[in-house]
């Protein structure tokens, strides 16, 4: 057993993020053991939720997150432990599939602790698994006025949370399609079998994913 | 008795601040005509940068492979001998298991404390409270020659303490003693691995 495996009190996880960036015509070349998600353009974020009552979101830097609206973030805990997950707080004005603005959302793409388990070892295929026992696979969102389905994000129960989807192939054409959306920014290539390491440094968990995303004016590969 | 002052010194202070650098305003960059012939060498520039990125790219992701198996096979080997193997070879690659850490949190380091205790050790560094430090500068800068003039209540709080945890120099030799549980301190002290 790990000695960080409990997770029983609030300590800070920094979020296992991509920084090795390919160009996206590389694409094509990767093999059958790498999954993509969509790369959103938010602000990376870590959720610690602690059973059903109280939640903290924090940004990638150790700080709290600021200017959030109010999200029902305990819903999403199944036990009254400690539940964490990274994901991206979408604050930046984005326009989403629609063409409309897509704001204040959140989109999860990890879970690191679950059940109070802190889920070091555990491979991101099998982390990918849980994520989608926990919330499902709906791509369709029904609010009071509308329904809207999406083709890049899975639609969670509770209100303004989504969960990247998983792609296993294509991901050029994925990317190509992607990219079209404003709120997309690319891919996220993670390691299927890659095992989940400690997180209590900023720089962590990086020899396993990489990113490939599309230029804009302040980015350019 | 007061010392009297009979020179004037230069603050000590004001003698090591750095002078403002000047602000550079941003242009707008403009484009200039450019040849065929530079122009041939500017796509061929931009094509070798991009190039160098994917290689980077390349490396970076074969690097972390070749290391996490390297930690495994180091500690296979660790575990047979009873002692720390030190530098070994991967193929054409040599691989060393470093005396050296990452910075870790207080909590963190509880954490290892706790499971293994005698692995952390907790260093002081001494610093200047900055607040205290610019309100009487002049006089720091005095008392430092002379000693003299700061209220008993700010000179208690001038100096912070700043508490710092690591892991012992050494550590890396002394996993055999902890026996099953030398996997799960090596993991949670993460010595540095490099590769040439």
């Amino acid at each position: 057993m790990n000695i960080f495996e409990q997770y029983s009190d609030f300590k800070y996880i920094y979020p296992p993020r991509a920084e090795v960036a390919i160009a996206p015509g590389l694409l094509s070349g990767l093999g059958k053991e790498w999954i993509a998600q969509p790369k959103y353009n938010g602000s990376c974020a870590v959720l610690f939720i602690n059973g059903q009552s109280e939640y903290k979101l924090f940004n990638r830097k150790n700080e709290e997150l600021s200017l959030q609206n109010p999200i029902q973030y305990t819903a999403l805990n199944d036990s009254d432990k400690y539940m964490v997950l990274c994901g991206e707080y979408l604050n930046k004005n984005k326009y989403g599939e629609n063409g409309k603005p897509f704001n204040h959302k959140f989109i999860i793409w990890d879970i690191l602790v679950w059940r109070g388990r802190y889920l070091i070892g555990v491979t991101f295929e099998s982390r990918l698994t849980l994520l989608y026992e926990l919330f499902g696979t709906s791509r369709g969102f029904v609010s009071e006025n509308d329904m809207i389905i999406f083709n890049h994000l899975i639609a969670t129960q509770v209100e303004n949370v989504f969960m990247a989807p998983a792609y296993l192939d294509n991901y050029s054409e994925l990317y190509n399609e992607i990219i079209q959306t404003d709120l997309y920014e690319g891919l996220i290539l993670k390691k299927a079998n890659a095992k989940l390491e400690p997180g209590f440094r900023e720089r962590n968990n990086q020899s396993w994913q990489i990113k490939a995303r599309k230029p804009t004016l302040n980015y350019n590969f | 008795m007061q010392k009297s002052k009979t020179t004037v010194k230069a603050n000590l202070f004001t003698s090591a601040k750095k002078t403002t650098p000047v602000k550079e305003t941003k242009s707008k960059v403009i484009s200039l005509t450019i040849t065929p012939e530079l122009e041939k060498h500017v796509k061929a520039y931009v094509e070798a940068k991009s190039q160098c990125k994917n290689w980077d790219a390349k490396l970076s992701i074969e690097e972390g492979f070749i290391k996490d198996k390297a930690r495994d096979l180091y500690l296979e080997e660790y575990k047979k001998q009873g002692r720390n193997i030190g530098s070994f070879k991967l193929g054409d690659v040599t691989v060393s298991i470093q005396d050296r850490y990452p910075k870790m949190t207080d909590d963190v380091a509880t954490i290892i404390a706790e499971n293994f205790p005698g692995v952390i050790e907790s260093d002081t560094e001494y610093l200047f409270n900055q607040e205290i430090l610019k309100k009487h500068i002049e006089v720091i800068s005095d008392a430092l020659q002379n000693a003299e003039g700061i209220p008993e209540a700010d000179l208690a709080v001038l100096i912070e303490a700043k508490e710092t945890v690591n892991v012992k120099k050494g550590t890396i030799d002394t996993l055999a003693q902890y026996g099953e549980q030398m996997t799960d301190l090596f993991y949670a002290i993460a010595p540095i691995v490099s590769m040439r």
